[in-house]
């Protein structure tokens, strides 16, 4: 009897070191299966008890084992289900209409020089400084066109996402700016880590059937041009957007491939990317 | 002699049956949710799998025989809502068939998830996505679309049987207009969810 005990025992820490790494539905999924073998095998486990006590007259304790661990937690599972926020400050939206007269010191002064190419240059690093210098906040049309186009086009050499459609994205989906998270340099809002960590900000959730303001986390880049060119290798990287990269010499069939993919819940978003491209001539930046 | 090793044994294996069953689904086994369903008098198991951030939904007989494998659905975990519970994996029988329908949701980003609904086509012999269909947009997509991802589920949301609701922004190209939360809303009809009414959400200011 204190043998079978130990033996219990052993058993029992050895399934335990087993499930180590284990999650609640494997551990679960494993017990319903010993459950079910158990189940088919008790006419033969019966037939050797059977047998078992006419041989030696005996006991048999060890046909019942092995049930206790069956009533694991499904709750579990549910537990990571409830949303893990905390209902905060509303003050929040402070970066709109920031810093937009950085944007326009980069375009000052310039007339004088004959020499054009001293000019483009100096044009192309007084853009780089305003953008550096850009913290995020609503930008009139013409300036986020001579902000990000540069960049887009840049970025768009590398991933084939067409510049004039990174340029509308990012418009429509910040409302030109004033959504964007300027301190995380994060563009279009990404949620989660990025290659500089991440930025806690208040954002709105839905909950309880509103949307109220909370703290989420954000993913934070080194530069607008690292926020685009994440952006953009989630676009090339998913199979799910893969017709659009076949027609990324189309940007308006582009933006018709993205909205049949599912980018946007809004059926109408490629019309608007389409409408924000022509009416802002962003067809220009296209490699 | 004898008690050392029986102590050294437990010294060892005790602690590691602290951490039993708190792995993160996903990161060792693949296998994010399960669910047993009759067809065809048969007992089935849906299985929703991640490997190498591929999420797929299959299908195998009593015989453990793979019937039927979706095509990826995205790249994470992602819950959704019916019957008011959060939940990863659902059969159901929605359209009153007697065939249950597969439910299952998935992130795909970069903002965007997916809920899924597979029904069974008898002539086909195989599982395919419900369409969900906005007549006025033009638009069929084999999922319903929500870019507003909550933890929670509550983004993409079984209201009843045959309503669902997603949350998702409405946008503007008015540069004065910011973009806002709004409800979508569509109803199982002839076998398709049809797109119905989007409002804003209310917001708490």
């Amino acid at each position: 009897m204190k043998k079978c005990k130990m033996l219990s025992l052993v058993l029992m820490m050895c399934a335990s070191f087993f499930m180590t790494g284990c999650d609640a539905q494997q551990i679960l999924n494993v017990i319903q299966n010993v459950a079910n073998g158990v189940q088919q095998a008790m006419p033969a486990i019966r037939d050797a008890v059977g047998a078992f006590q006419n041989a030696f007259n005996n006991n048999n304790t060890a046909a019942n084992n092995n049930q206790n661990a069956a009533n694991n937690n499904a709750a579990e599972t549910n537990a990571a289900n409830q949303a893990n926020v905390n209902v905060t400050n509303p003050n929040q939206e402070d970066i709109a209409g920031q810093n937009t007269a950085n944007t326009n010191t980069a375009n000052n002064n310039n007339t004088q020089t004959n020499n054009t190419t001293n000019t483009t240059n100096t044009n192309a690093s007084q853009t780089e400084a305003a953008l550096a210098n850009y913290k995020g906040g609503k930008l009139a049309p013409s300036e986020f066109a001579k902000l990000f186009g540069p960049v887009a086009r840049e970025a768009s050499k590398k991933s084939g996402v067409p510049a004039s459609i990174i340029m509308a994205q990012a418009a429509l989906e910040t409302g030109w700016g004033g959504s964007a998270i300027g301190d995380a340099k994060n563009l279009f809002g990404i949620k989660g880590t990025g290659p500089a960590g991440s930025i806690t900000m208040p954002t709105k959730e839905f909950i309880n059937g509103r949307m109220v303001t909370v703290q989420g986390k954000f993913r934070k880049y080194n530069s607008w041009q690292e926020s685009i060119e994440d952006h953009s290798k989630l676009l090339t990287g998913a199979s799910r957007y893969a017709k659009c990269m076949a027609v990324r010499n189309d940007p308006d069939q582009f933006a018709r491939e993205l909205q049949k993919a599912g980018y946007a819940t809004d059926p109408q978003y490629a019309n608007k990317l389409i409408s924000i491209m022509k009416s802002n001539n962003f067809y220009q930046y296209n490699n | 002699m004898k008690k050392v090793i029986y102590t050294i044994f437990a010294m060892v294996l005790l602690p590691f049956s602290l951490f039993a069953g708190l792995a993160v689904p996903g990161e060792a086994n693949p296998v994010l949710a399960t669910e047993k369903f009759e067809l065809d008098g048969q007992q089935m198991t849906v299985e929703k799998r991640i490997d190498d951030m591929n999420l797929t939904l299959r299908v195998l007989d009593a015989d453990g025989k793979q019937i039927f494998t979706s095509e990826t659905l995205g790249s994470e975990e992602k819950l959704f809502v019916i019957d008011r519970e959060a939940v990863s994996l659902k059969v159901r029988d929605l359209n009153g068939d007697k065939v249950p329908e597969l439910m299952a949701a998935a992130f795909y980003g970069p903002n965007a998830s997916g809920l899924y609904v597979f029904t069974y086509d008898t002539s086909a012999k195989t599982f395919k996505p419900m369409q969900f269909v906005h007549a006025a947009a033009d638009l069929t997509r084999d999922c319903l679309v929500s870019d507003m991802r909550q933890e929670n589920g509550e983004d993409l949301m079984f209201l009843s049987d045959d309503v669902v609701r997603a949350l998702g922004m409405i946008y503007s190209t008015e540069p004065d207009a910011e973009p806002v939360a709004g409800f979508y809303f569509y109803k199982l009809t002839d076998g398709a969810f049809k797109f119905v009414e989007s409002k804003p959400v209310p917001v708490d200011e």
